[in-house]
């Protein structure tokens, strides 16, 4: 017998107790009933309780233009800094691949992720990333995997090469602009190409198509002790943005301002909350324009992240 | 193209309900590679299964469901192993299916399954973690280094390692046409 044949052989009396019920009763939970049913609450909240606790918002003035395309990885102070490594690594785990910045479909615009990609060329890299889910459930993508092909500077256009000629709507289109713009760092337009024809194009940013209100830092899922320092973006015109931390059970554990910069355009904002006296577990954090009617829908972003 | 892609198809309750139905047994069984103990092995699978409902939301892709299943199953087999009773309650048992060493064809099975597991659990926890992975799931070296967080060489390092030890301690039984 092989290793194979033995390893199979040793376990293949083992017959599991049927333990689904079990299951069933242990992950039923009202809670779970509706995809954050709580999400615009959790933003009402925060107009309630309006006294900050234990936060230091603090004022970036970061040099920079007034689009997307100067910032990821060009600009490592975009980048997640103080996140801990990953709970499965291991000292002789290989590095992660770089972070790339990639544009995806949310509600009220488009809003920015940043994904490990692996790969030599930055611009095919984003674009076949873009054909991937994003990690933040409250996005998507407009892309499914195959569409894209290639990416790649041409005659001072960025080509993007597609697998078929079927239309390709304005958001779709900005996502692929914003996101290779972004990792080229450079505000060239994209012409989208079907075998050698042009599709659209030459096609410019278009900031209108931007959410806001969006979270660069954290990304979806990250790990924090002791402080997280968050940063964004946003367009609104108050020169402060609210943001609260809501726990598994809904409670605003932490909530505050963050000083928006006073340049034009899409404006950075930073704040590092205090995580310390928190409870190990699931947070969700969430910035909100500063409009007590709600008057303009969906400027907002959320993040999930886990405080150990 | 045009079209912003779909939720998931599947709800987390309906996810859990088909990963339950197509690897339960299978991860089960890993599990008692890695610890030995059934009891112990359901519960850290029915662990597992709990946590990847919780995160359907983000997983929402039944490869990815799978990859996290199985990472989560060895590293609970890991903690679990930690637990110094079930290393004592195995010992118990051991010791009693030692008294009777039967001659027939059902104790023989018994006997060549008891060696198979007492080889793996002598190994270090990585190549014991390493050969499971590989020799029972059938996984590439990829995946395994995807599911234990380590490189591509020290898989392959710890197969070499685990599967050589695993060898000699069988002797025979790799040599026996059964």
């Amino acid at each position: 017998m092989n290793l194979h044949d033995l390893l199979e052989d040793a376990v293949a009396d083992v017959e599991p107790a049927d333990r689904l019920a079990e299951l069933r009763a242990r992950t039923a939970s009202p809670a779970r009933a509706a995809a954050r049913p709580w999400w615009w609450a959790a933003g009402a909240t925060v107009v309630g309780t309006a006294a900050a606790v234990a936060v230091v918002a603090t004022l970036q003035h970061t040099q920079e233009s007034a689009g997307p395309a100067g910032h990821g990885m060009h600009h490592p102070g975009f980048l997640p800094s103080e996140i801990l490594p990953p709970r499965v690594s291991d000292p002789d785990a290989e590095a992660l691949p770089p972070l790339l910045p990639i544009y995806y479909v949310g509600e009220g615009g488009l809003y920015r992720e940043f994904a490990h990609v692996r790969g030599n060329d930055s611009l095919l890299s984003a674009v076949l990333q873009l054909e991937q889910p994003p990690a933040d459930p409250d996005y998507a993508t407009a892309w499914a995997p195959g569409d894209l092909l290639d990416a790649s500077v041409q005659h001072g256009t960025i080509e993007v090469e597609t697998a078929d000629d079927g239309p390709i709507s304005a958001l779709a289109a900005q996502q692929v602009v914003y996101t290779l713009q972004a990792n080229l760092g450079s505000r060239v337009p994209v012409r989208f190409i079907h075998e050698g024809e042009v599709l659209l194009g030459p096609v410019d940013a278009d900031p209108a198509v931007l959410n806001p209100v969006s979270i660069s830092d954290p990304a979806e899922g990250n790990e924090y002790e002791g402080s997280m320092t968050a940063r964004g973006r946003t367009s609104v015109p108050e020169r402060h943005i609210l943001w609260t931390l809501v726990d598994a059970d809904e409670t605003v554990v932490r909530d505050g301002t963050a000083v928006v910069s006073d340049d034009a355009g899409m404006r950075p904002w930073e704040v590092t909350v205090d995580l310390a006296g928190l409870e190990p577990g699931t947070y969700v954090f969430t910035v909100t324009r500063d409009d007590p009617g709600f008057t303009v829908t969906a400027s907002t972003d959320t993040r999930t992240i886990v405080v150990r | 193209m045009t079209t912003v892609t779909d939720r998931p198809a599947w709800t987390a309750d309906e996810a859990l309900e088909q990963l339950y139905a197509a690897h339960w047994r299978r991860l089960v069984r890993l599990s008692v590679l890695l610890v030995r103990d059934q009891g112990v092995a359901e519960e850290v699978v029915q662990d597992a299964f709990v946590a990847v409902h919780g995160r359907w939301d983000r997983l929402r892709d039944p490869e990815r469901a799978l990859a996290y299943l199985r990472q989560a199953v060895v590293n609970r087999s890991r903690s679990a192993l930690r637990h110094r009773a079930v290393v004592a309650r195995h010992a118990e048992r051991r010791t009693a299916s030692l008294v009777e060493p039967g001659a027939d064809q059902a104790a023989l099975v018994t006997d060549r399954r008891a060696a198979v597991l007492d080889g793996l659990r002598a190994l270090p926890q990585r190549q014991r973690e390493v050969l499971a992975l590989r020799y029972y799931l059938d996984l590439s070296e990829a995946e395994i280094a995807d599911t234990l967080g380590i490189s591509r060489g020290a898989v392959k390092s710890h197969a070499s390692r685990g599967a050589a030890t695993l060898r000699t301690h069988l002797g025979t039984l790799l040599e026996e046409e059964l």
